[in-house]
């Protein structure tokens, strides 16, 4: 036996779960480097997008947004938003319901795939789309030979938008649909639903909320996507600048109050998106998925 | 060690989990906590070990104030219900972790680490499986590692929350004697919780009784089994039937059956409770009478439910080998043992034939 | 294995659903990797190594990995102190900082990229004090890190709360009824398991600040072999009209990702198995 007297006196004087914690002292220091991290890299940033968006007062931040060339990027950005998000989210649903419903062959190297586009630059994305569709890319001289501008014009940004936010709802709603399991379906088609009944009356009201958030995200990303759009719009003025593009512009100018003007609403949708899901956190954290990554 | 506690309460936030217990357990004992769930013997044992910090009363182990010392002073042995064990560490590193651990002037050296993981191993009959990680090994084997992990710190006194809660019956019952024979060989003196009462039974010295917070009796097995201090016992432990009578003018009364004479002063509503196999179906009994309404067999043993005449409560009666009833069969009664109850305090008879015949 | 393509299902609707699946997959996805991988078989093993080896290209190359492996790596203890707070103590303002925490998943990284060159240049609030003290962070280097850092926090934070908030608290007071200190616990006890979920984070931080573009360019100063980042050289390399330098950088760079994260994910299933599990 290793014998371990016990201490004459008591090293020091036992506080409520003095065991299980840490010092007082170590736990203040610990939160106030993470509050110090995050405000040197979060809150700071995002403070200086709407005071430099205002610093020439509200008139000057109105008169940013007015220009001309800042409203068509506007309408651009709302205008692939309108494409991709609809068109992303039906995949979405379409992949969540074959993978999280149904056991088959090679589906882990489907999950694989629609992961693809979150491990490729947004860069290597446009460059794909250039590769394929450019002037001397495999299809680009066909199409262009029917009069279809691909690159440097909408469509190009609506394919590389497409890519990047390709795998977001899809991702939301398959770890989502996993957990929940079949049971509520299989119960509606046992009670006489049809196949679309099932779906809209028992499916898309159990995950309405994670699709929602999937939704949001996609939308965030296909109004801020800049990488893979900057290489295939050609960045014309007026014409096929999105409102990143169109931030960047501004910026090379030396126009700081346009360029965080537009940031600034970018900025406002990015952080509508983070209350809508702090609050769908806090009020259905049971139907979104745990555990998450973008 | 012999552990004393003296008046311990544990509030958490507005709920008092435990009131004035007062519990004395001698060097070497092995003592069972027993109670229903929200009992406060989980937060007892964890009390003990310095997991949770009294609100208020004391704890001492041999002549010193545990309660001034942190957990990690105090030395116990705690296996806890889940076992709890580091997965990222092999049988091996988990058994010497608790050594490993002290500061460097009283750290055994590898080589006694070595051969007192050898030795414990050899003692939970895990010999050979060192290298093996807990996702490797079957309940039973974790719950001998936990142990091992506890025994390495050579502790003052062993607590065990729910040892035997995560297995099936089977290996249950064989961990049971096993875990006996250990104590018996260790000496240490050894605490478990448990919601079960055979197992406390079948292993304690002494078994010691919570119920909402506050400790009802405690008492070796068989004084526990048959001397219930409280009805809550009477009706925790084993079967019971609990009958509602009267009392007036220092008589006990079923009905109209007189039951014996109790002090004066007692008087109102109370309770007779007697165990099944202590009501004896008699032709010659004079005083209880009722009527059989239907036959059981429970295992072993054969059940009538009679309805007494008395007062037309439904009692359940055991019947010996070959007894020959049928149901509607009008039967007298007589009780071996019974309980009687007043307040919830224990009321003796003053008559000594307070055997009902 | 056995070759069921599919197990049966009483559920309706599966081959729709794969079918539009693959379809829109190998359509937005499938179809335009593949134009790279044609372009880059067109160059061959040799034309990549030549331009690999090219002073400019090895320079951006050697920058983008190198500054992303630092950014992940200071992340694993910046988001592991922060998903260690978040989950353990209760302040006021931990909800908020815990919504805060995704900022850069949801910020388009053009605005990241203006915002943090706004404050970390010369004139800003963080790079002014710094400036005087002789450090310059905006376009530098040590900006490009700033901003990998940013983007990669979130990941680290998100792989490794979860995990964290699943410890079970019963080995914490194991680990202390034995005699082990707080710290020792911490360290000895809570952490090691967390190492795959450290590794995740750590790899999908890395895989995205490698190709990061948006907050990286406004910072970086984009100095060639001084400041500038393997994407930005594959637009440089486009806007000259020079696509088979872009595809062969594209190329390097998608081989190199899935070698470290190949590498991390043997990593993994090695500890995994050395624990036990799976």
């Amino acid at each position: 036996m290793i014998d371990l007297p016990l201490p004459e006196t008591p090293l020091r004087i036992q506080r409520d779960r003095d065991a299980l914690a840490e010092a007082p002292a170590l736990r203040r220091t610990l939160i106030g480097f993470a509050v110090t991290v995050l405000t040197l890299f979060l809150f700071l940033p995002l403070a200086t997008v709407f005071i430099e968006a205002f610093g020439k007062g509200v008139a000057g931040f109105l008169n940013a947004l007015s220009d001309a060339e800042v409203q068509s990027s506007i309408k651009l950005t709302l205008i692939v938003a309108t494409i991709c998000v609809p068109i992303n989210t039906a995949f979405g649903i379409a992949a969540a319901w074959a993978v999280a419903r149904f056991e088959f062959t090679g589906k882990s190297a489907l999950v694989t795939f629609i992961d693809l586009p979150f491990s490729v630059s947004p860069v290597i994305a446009g460059l794909c789309c250039v590769l394929l569709f450019g002037a001397r890319g495999l299809l680009g001289p066909q199409l262009a030979s029917y009069g279809v501008e691909v690159i440097f014009a909408i469509p190009g940004i609506v394919l590389a938008t497409l890519f990047v936010t390709f795998p977001f709802v899809a991702r939301e709603l398959i770890p989502l649909m996993q957990q929940q399991g079949s049971d509520d379906e299989q119960a509606a088609l046992t009670l006489g639903a049809s196949g679309w009944r099932m779906f809209l009356t028992v499916t898309l009201p159990n995950v309405k909320w994670g699709l929602l958030y999937g939704v949001l995200l996609c939308n965030a990303r296909a109004m801020g996507e800049f990488g893979a759009v900057a290489v295939v719009s050609g960045r014309i003025r007026g014409g096929t600048s999105t409102m990143p593009l169109q931030v960047e512009a501004l910026y090379n100018d030396y126009n700081m109050v346009g360029a965080f003007a537009v940031a600034s609403l970018l900025a406002l949708l990015a952080l509508i998106t983070l209350i809508v899901k702090t609050f769908l956190e806090w009020r259905f954290t049971g139907e979104l998925a745990l555990r998450r990554r973008t | 060690m012999d552990i004393t506690i003296r008046r311990l309460q544990k509030t958490f936030g507005a709920s008092p989990a435990l009131h004035g217990v007062d519990l004395d357990i001698r060097s070497g004992e092995l003592i069972g906590l027993l109670g229903p769930s929200g009992s406060g013997k989980t937060t007892l044992l964890r009390a003990i070990a310095g997991l949770e910090r009294p609100s208020a009363g004391q704890i001492f182990f041999g002549g010193q104030n545990a309660s001034m010392f942190s957990v990690q002073e105090r030395r116990v042995g705690f296996v806890f219900q889940n076992y709890a064990l580091f997965r990222h560490m092999n049988v091996a590193e988990n058994i010497s972790y608790g050594m490993r651990v002290r500061p460097r002037a009283t750290r055994p050296s590898p080589q006694q680490i070595k051969q007192r993981v050898g030795e414990l191993l050899d003692l939970v009959q895990l010999t050979g499986l060192e290298v093996r990680f807990p996702g490797q090994l079957s309940g039973g084997q974790r719950q001998r590692v936990a142990l091992a992990r506890a025994l390495a710190v050579d502790p003052r006194v062993l607590l065990l929350d729910e040892p035997f809660g995560a297995l099936d019956a089977r290996v249950r019952k064989d961990l049971r004697v096993w875990l006996r024979d250990l104590h018996k060989r260790t000496g240490h003196t050894t605490i478990f919780v448990t919601h079960d009462q055979d197992e406390a039974l079948e292993m304690s010295d002494r078994v010691a009784i919570l119920n909402r917070g506050a400790l009802e009796q405690i008492g070796a097995p068989d004084e526990i089994y048959n001397a219930p201090a409280t009805p809550f016992i009477f009706q925790f432990i084993g079967d019971a039937n609990r009958v509602p009578l009267n009392i007036a003018n220092g008589q006990a009364r079923l009905g109209a059956a007189k039951l014996g004479r109790v002090s004066i002063g007692l008087e109102g509503a109370a309770e007779l409770f007697f165990r099944p196999e202590d009501a004896v179906i008699d032709e010659a009994a004079g005083l209880l009478s009722g009527e059989i309404t239907a036959l059981r067999r429970q295992g072993a043993k054969r059940r009538a439910d009679v309805r007494l005449d008395q007062t037309g409560a439904m009692i359940e009666v055991d019947l010996p080998y070959g007894a020959i009833v049928y149901p509607s069969q009008r039967v007298g009664l007589r009780l071996e043992r019974m309980g009687l109850f007043a307040n919830g305090r224990r009321v003796s008879f003053l008559d000594e034939a307070h055997r009902v015949a | 294995m056995r070759t069921v393509l599919l197990k049966p299902s009483p559920l309706p609707g599966f081959t729709p659903a794969l079918g539009a699946a693959l379809l829109w997959l190998g359509l937005l996805v499938l179809i335009p990797l593949a134009a790279l991988v044609w372009r880059a078989s067109g160059l061959g093993l040799s034309g990549i190594l030549a331009i690999a080896g090219q002073p400019r290209v090895a320079a951006a190359l050697k920058l983008s990995f190198g500054l992303s492996l630092l950014a992940a790596a200071l992340n694993v203890v910046l988001g592991g102190v922060v998903a260690w707070v978040l989950t353990r103590y209760e302040f006021p303002g931990r909800r908020l900082l815990d919504a805060a925490v995704d900022l850069p998943f949801a910020l388009p990284t053009a605005v990241a990229g203006i915002a943090l060159t706004a404050v970390y240049a010369p004139n800003g609030w963080i790079g002014a004090p710094l400036d005087a003290l002789g450090f310059k962070v905006a376009f530098t280097p040590l900006g490009i890190f700033i901003a990998l850092v940013f983007i990669g926090l979130p990941f680290m934070v998100r792989s490794v709360e979860p995990v964290l908030s699943e410890v079970e608290p019963e080995i914490e007071e194991a680990s202390a009824t034995l005699g082990a200190s707080r710290l020792r616990t911490i360290f000895q006890v809570v952490l090691p398991p967390l190492v795959p979920a450290f590794l995740t984070g750590f790899a999908l931080a890395l895989a995205r600040a490698v190709g990061e573009y948006g907050s990286v360019v406004f910072i970086s100063g984009n100095i060639p072999f001084v400041s500038e980042i393997a994407p930005l050289l594959i637009v440089v390399r486009l806007e000259e009209f020079d696509e088979a330098g872009a595809t062969a950088v594209a190329t390097i760079m998608l081989a190199l990702s899935f070698a470290i994260l190949l590498i991390i994910n043997l990593v993994q299933a090695h500890v995994r198995r050395r624990t036990g599990h799976d």
